[in-house]
């Protein structure tokens, strides 16, 4: 008989607000790093801080228990793409490079916020008419961060995010940042629902977007015996302009959490896919299978640190991600907490020692 | 069967499948055929660790490939139809009509998709699996029968299972001059090298890979590389930086007193790996004996015996050679 599944609460809704409004782009996530710590200062028994940024999250198992512990480490990654201010070019006017995945097409137009403190500005660019080539994208050189002639200077290397506010429209989620705030806040939850029997190390990663970098340092530190990487993955299940369904569709809304079987980096560990597939089932959880192929989460090099490291990915599907607006299902993201919950509350030992 | 009889093994061998990642058939054939006494361990990425001598920690490790390349099967357009999702560099399949072969026993034959454009890579192809059920995420491999004739041997897989032989062989017949493992290394293919997290566990001081090399002797071809029955080769540039070159000396100054020279493989260039060998924990110098392989990860790969032969003496002859490789 399974366990009863906990409650998925709202609070978990509001810090994904608070969460997907700050600005926290790669290599500068303390405004991110501030709200999980003191989301989860009363549910831990150790909060610290690496060298990198990287924030781990202890949850030591039960002394009582006889057997060594599995030593998980989970991680989602507090960075977002942006951008980031490189140079003055005239009053309120800065030239800025991508941080991360983006393209210049999706930033042209869009209002942004810059530093923790969230200045407005906006991203202009020349008119269609006037780009260089007869061409009609813009280059990242076209486009300039424009706070106004008013406004106190800029320093360049401060960085920017998308200025979205978050909106909830029925079950759907509408937010910049899904990637990966959407993991960062079902870790949150995790971590105060933690299982009593698993040496639990939850790490709020920096750098995932411009290279896993901080998990690769996190995981070799720890060493953990499996690690478990919670992300948020893009859905391509639009209807093209021909009435047909886009054919390389990656996970789909409204299906449930997706399972990775392989990425462009990492393939899962199979006893992990299995015992997630085994749970799903026991307790009816809907899941998907993302599509093998491109992209990566931070279990690409978490898997292949220190002697190995068996590895996997579980993300909540969202559409648009890297650009100003994603949207995911509520119930996607609930299921992926309790899949999340019911996989570590059954994950012993005997999980590893099967072959590989 | 005999250990020597490279031309049986290749056909057995080519018959099991191991996709990145799903080694298990082939690390079992590999434990049921391992010398006596030796002590083996499967790590967490499913290396497996071969130890003669397991009292001693290991100063040099030879380090073979397990797995070959492969495909996971990704959603269809319609019933009866799949897409494939490579796992390592599968190159595209050319003309129609290459089979892949699912773990669960299903068929598929690739089609090429109408109006696909030339730059689509293996989204342009489809793979009709006919009535059969192919699950998304269904590994598979090339489905190749593997022939022998006139001293060269044909199928899918060969080049790496000609490594492997090699490492296998040396493993029953040299006796080290310093205490060696091997590894038999998962995910070599694809970019997870299970190579690096085994090495690191071990802690060797040097490491010798057995690796196939795509054969660069096609008529016309414009970047000549070793040939194919021309003997094995040394690898001159690996992960985008140069071989240590004290090793790659040992390898020749190894093949001179077994009486032959190497061929010299120079791959392209290409951006250095963070998950490889040469940058594991404090460093850790490598080098490659490489084995010419036509049409490399392809459907059918050709592989001469004789360059096998001799790759098993220079192996051997490199891991009983006397002295230190690094000093």
């Amino acid at each position: 008989m399974p366990a009863t599944l906990p409650p998925f609460p709202p609070r978990a809704v509001r810090l994904l607000r608070a969460l997907t409004e700050a600005v926290a782009v790669s290599g500068a996530e303390g405004p991110a790093r501030r709200l999980v710590r003191r989301a989860l200062r009363d549910f831990a028994d150790r909060i610290t801080t690496d060298s990198m940024g990287n924030l781990f999250v202890h949850r030591p198992a039960e002394a009582h228990r006889s057997q060594r512990p599995l030593r998980v480490m989970l991680a989602a990654h507090l960075d977002e793409v942006g951008f980031m201010l490189t140079q003055r070019t005239g009053p309120g006017l800065y030239r800025f490079r991508p941080v991360g995945g983006l393209q210049p097409a999706t930033a042209l137009g869009q209002k942004v916020w810059v530093g923790p403190e969230r200045r407005v500005g906006v991203i202009g660019s020349a008119p269609v008419h006037l780009l260089k080539g007869g061409a009609r994208l813009p280059a990242w050189d076209d486009l300039r961060i424009d706070f106004g002639p008013h406004d106190p200077p800029a320093t360049p290397g401060q960085y920017a995010a998308f200025a979205t506010p978050f909106r909830r429209e029925g079950d759907t989620i509408f937010a910049k940042a899904l990637d990966d705030r959407v993991g960062v806040v079902t870790l949150v939850e995790l971590v105060r629902h933690a299982p009593p029997h698993l040496d639990l190390w939850a790490v709020f990663t920096v750098q995932e977007e411009v290279g896993l970098r901080g998990a690769r340092i996190a995981a070799h530190a720890l060493q953990p015996d499996l690690a478990i990487a919670l992300d948020c993955t893009p859905a391509r299940d639009f209807v093209g302009p021909d009435g047909r369904p886009y054919p390389f569709p990656n996970t789909r809304l409204g299906r449930g959490p997706a399972l990775y079987l392989a990425d462009r980096r990492t393939i899962s560990d199979p006893r992990l896919v299995r015992h997630f597939r085994t749970v799903a089932e026991r307790y009816g959880l809907p899941y998907q299978l993302r599509q093998a192929g491109g992209g990566s989460t931070d279990a690409g090099a978490m898997h292949i640190q220190a002697a190995g490291i068996p590895s996997l990915s579980v993300s909540v599907p969202a559409r648009g991600l890297h650009s100003p607006v994603a949207a995911m299902r509520y119930a996607d993201w609930r299921a992926a907490f309790h899949w999340l919950w019911a996989a570590l509350q059954a994950l012993t030992p005997a999980v590893l020692e099967q072959t590989p | 069967m005999k250990l020597d009889d490279f031309s049986a093994l290749l056909l057995e061998l080519s018959r099991i499948d191991a996709p990145p990642g799903y080694e298990a058939p082939l690390r079992a054939w590999l434990q049921a055929h391992l010398p006596a006494g030796a002590t083996a361990r499967v790590d967490g990425l499913g290396n497996l660790i071969v130890l003669r001598e397991p009292d001693r920690q290991p100063r040099a490790v030879v380090v073979a490939p397990l797995d070959e390349v492969g495909f996971l099967s990704q959603e269809g357009p319609t019933q009866g139809w799949v897409r494939l999702a490579p796992l390592g560099p599968a190159p595209l399949p050319g003309p129609a009509g290459a089979r892949v072969r699912f773990a669960n026993a299903a068929l598929g034959v690739l089609v090429r998709e109408p109006h696909a454009s030339d730059d689509a890579g293996w989204r342009g192809w489809l793979c009709d699996v006919a009535a059969a059920s192919v699950p998304v995420g269904t590994p598979g491999v090339w489905d190749a029968a593997p022939v022998a004739r006139a001293g060269r041997v044909w199928g899918k897989a060969l080049g790496v299972r000609a490594a492997l032989l090699v490492a296998l062989w040396a493993l029953h017949h040299a006796e080290p001059a310093h205490p060696t493992a091997w590894v038999f290394a998962a995910r070599e293919q694809v970019p997870g090298h299970g190579s690096a997290p085994a090495a690191f566990g071990l802690q060797p001081a040097w490491a010798w890979r057995v690796m196939p090399a795509p054969a660069g002797d096609l008529p016309g071809q414009r970047v000549p590389g070793p040939g194919v029955g021309r003997g094995p080769a040394v690898r001159l540039r690996e992960w985008g930086r140069a071989a240590d070159p004290r090793l790659v000396q040992a390898l020749q100054r190894a093949a001179a007193q077994v009486g032959f020279t190497p061929q010299a493989e120079v791959p392209p260039d290409r951006e250095p790996s963070w998950a490889s060998l040469p940058l594991v924990a404090a460093g850790l110098p490598t080098a490659t004996l490489s084995l010419p392989v036509r049409n490399l990860h392809a459907a059918h790969e050709s592989v001469a015996l004789d360059d096998l032969t001799l790759a098993a003496r220079w192996l051997r002859q490199l891991l009983e050679a006397p002295g230190d490789p690094l000093a």
